[in-house]
């Protein structure tokens, strides 16, 4: 494969966006859903406009098909006309959709992505991977995560129908990954009551593999103080992960004697990577054979069945046995 | 009677009765007539290291105090597996009953205690679980009632102490044993934190709710000492009208302190810290700009001393508002064993009522 790789564009994309691509080392050459004076406008003069998203698939020059809304359908077209695929945020894509796609991906030899691993880029993240990873904080046994207010460098959905769409997604997908993607077998939520004006609240309690009580927080428009934080117990060690203006960076607590909780660090390295890394580390993945930038069509699968299950145990107003 | 100095007896000597109990006693109404313990030997070290009055009598059992004259009260101070059969035995007696939390070991004590309230009308009994009432939760409670809050959805407690509990430092081991506890942090602390939310709300009634526990860091303990509670306890509940309460209470904990209560409401979410009891804080939107407001809290009398000074009132025929009663105590003990059932069936749990 080529180092450059040949970019269609499916959906309703800007200027900004479009100038992304082209830093991330993508030649976007075809577009459907855009016209081709957005793409001079954003210095991509050989992007031409398609008829129809069958003629942007027709196109040989194109390797990669970039979806601006999610679209199983479109997706698994993609994916059987041998195109990757790099699908923005996946919005209301059921389980369902994912586990075709998963299917799609494997049949096709195609790689697919989800745009849902932003979270992941950020320096805490590695740091709480590498403290995770190298067993610092032994046996994991509370996993909480807290948003009030929509994560710094997050760009609200336009298409947001619920909390997921907007940035449940990502921290999900931020909290989950450093976990392992454990399994999940009970799953109760709550979300406060919405008539008009009401703040958007949705609280999900989980009993994850591997004895961990898993908690997401989720709030928006709410009169909660900002935050962003994500707490990990261990019976060794505690991390603490607090993304806030003002809050306490990066910090892990280690066990010692006489059961006094030892602060031994807090770094302040937080630097949260824009949407352009997602899609430069995509262009990697795909042109030089580096790590899978994340949310995989296995991963997405996942979220989407987080969603699903949230949305059962509040329709149903129990908790949701997944196992 | 003597209203104007009623007369009570102290029934355990242990720290929380020399921190807590007899320095409220001696700043009340009331006059120490006796101090009792299982041990003669502890109570009479107790009477010296305290300097109490040659009049206050030594007892050993709760038959001494009760041939005593002049006994109104009994304030227990014993381990929790105690108080339903004192607090019982108190007011069959003929005594009020101010009695440390939690208030028993399990619901159906409570339901027992609850019926020697009703056959001994005239009579009160009030349990410590109301110990984080006072300082800002009156004004947070009045806010609530006021409606300034708009509708409340979410509720959290947080309770994280990264230290060692009170069994760990050389306390009594008994801290850390169900059988005489009823549980871990969640059973201790979290009484405080249950009373004072639902204090503020009114006693809201839940619905469902699903926690989980974890207990693994050793103890230090020497071979052969019990020490089964949880260090930690999580969980998510659903209440009548659309509020949801996060819970986190663990005194073992590789974390920061936490010690705090946040009420998000429609309109508006309180904040109550305990590093500063005496203020609460109201976030509101002002000209569409969120902006914090401090309730400040005037300054009142320690928690022991209040409830006797009202209990003092109420000897008078008075009707000021005592601590936790019988039905509340009840209520948050249903609360906590359907959390640390939920918590040992790994499912969530419905409320009676719910589940009928």
């Amino acid at each position: 494969m080529s180092a450059i790789l040949g970019l269609g564009i499916a959906g309703a994309y800007d200027a900004q966006r479009l100038r992304a691509c082209v830093e991330a080392g993508f030649e976007p050459r075809a577009l459907f859903g855009s016209s081709a004076a957005l793409a001079r406008e954003a210095g991509c003069p050989h992007a031409g406009a398609c008829a129809s998203f069958e003629d942007l698939l027709a196109r040989a020059d194109v390797d990669v098909v970039a979806l601006a809304a999610p679209h199983e359908r479109q997706a698994a077209q993609a994916l059987a006309a041998g195109k990757h695929v790099l699908c923005e945020r996946p919005g209301a894509l059921s389980a369902e959709d994912c586990a075709a796609l998963v299917r799609a991906a494997h049949r096709h030899g195609r790689t697919a992505a989800f745009a849902c691993a932003r979270l992941r880029a950020g320096g805490f993240t590695s740091l709480a991977r590498q403290y995770l990873e190298a067993g610092r904080l032994g046996a994991l046994y509370r996993v909480e995560a807290v948003v009030h207010g929509r994560p710094q460098g997050l760009d609200p959905a336009p298409d947001a129908s619920g909390l997921f769409e907007d940035f449940g997604y990502e921290l999900l997908d931020q909290v989950l990954d450093l976990l392992g993607w454990p399994r999940v077998r009970t799953l109760c939520a709550h979300q406060a009551p919405e008539p008009p004006g009401r703040p958007r609240h949705l609280s999900l309690f989980a009993r994850a593999g591997r004895g961990i009580a898993l908690s997401f927080e989720f709030a928006s428009g709410g009169l909660l103080r900002p935050r962003h934080s994500i707490n990990f117990l261990g019976d060794r060690g505690g991390l603490l992960i607090d993304h806030a203006e003002g809050g306490r960076g990066f910090s892990f607590f280690e066990e010692a004697p006489g059961r006094r909780a030892k602060l031994l660090e807090t770094k302040a390295v937080f630097k949260l990577e824009p949407c352009g890394s997602i899609l430069e580390a995509f262009r990697e993945h795909l042109a030089e054979g580096r790590p899978h930038p994340g949310t995989t069509p296995e991963q997405m699968l996942e979220l989407a069945r987080w969603r699903e299950r949230a949305a059962e145990a509040l329709q149903s107003d129990r908790e949701v046995l997944c196992v | 009677m003597n209203l104007e100095r009623p007369g009570i007896a102290l029934i355990g000597c242990g720290q929380i009765a020399a921190n807590c109990h007899l320095p409220g006693i001696q700043a009340s109404p009331f006059a120490l007539r006796a101090v009792c313990d299982a041990e003669r030997e502890r109570v009479e070290r107790f009477k010296r290291e305290q300097n109490l009055d040659a009049s206050v009598a030594v007892c050993t059992s709760l038959d001494e105090i009760l041939k005593l004259d002049g006994v109104q009260a009994v304030s227990i101070a014993t381990p929790p597996a105690s108080h339903a059969p004192l607090s019982i035995r108190a007011l069959d007696a003929g005594k009020h009953v101010l009695c440390e939390k939690p208030s028993t070991l399990s619901a159906s004590e409570n339901r027992a205690v609850c019926a020697a309230v009703a056959r001994n009308p005239g009579l009160t009994i009030q349990f410590f679980s109301s110990r984080f009432r006072d300082g800002a939760a009156p004004a947070a409670r009045r806010f609530v009632r006021e409606g300034r809050l708009g509708v409340p959805y979410k509720a959290d407690i947080q309770f994280w102490l990264p230290a060692a509990r009170t069994c760990d430092r050389g306390g009594p081991p008994w801290f850390g044993q169900k059988a005489h506890a009823g549980g871990g942090p969640f059973m201790d602390m979290g009484q405080y934190f249950l009373d004072r939310l639902f204090f503020i709300l009114g006693w809201p009634r839940w619905r469902r709710l699903s926690a989980q526990t974890f207990s693994g860091f050793p103890t230090g303990n020497p071979p052969g000492v019990v020490y089964d509670v949880e260090d930690h306890m999580s969980l998510l509940a659903h209440f009548d009208g659309g509020l949801a309460l996060t819970l986190e209470t663990t005194a073992r904990v590789n974390q920061h302190y936490r010690w705090s209560t946040t009420v998000a409401g429609s309109a508006g979410t309180l904040i109550l810290d305990n590093a500063a009891p005496r203020r609460a804080v109201f976030r509101a939107l002002k000209d569409g700009v969120p902006v914090e407001e401090d309730l400040e809290a005037p300054e009142s009398a320690p928690d022991m001393q209040a409830r006797l000074e009202r209990l003092a009132l109420r000897l008078k025929g008075e009707r000021p508002e005592l601590g936790t009663d019988h039905e509340q105590a009840l209520y948050i003990t249903e609360f906590c064993e359907a959390a640390y059932r939920s918590a040992a069936e790994g499912r969530e749990l419905r409320a009676p009522e719910e589940a009928a």
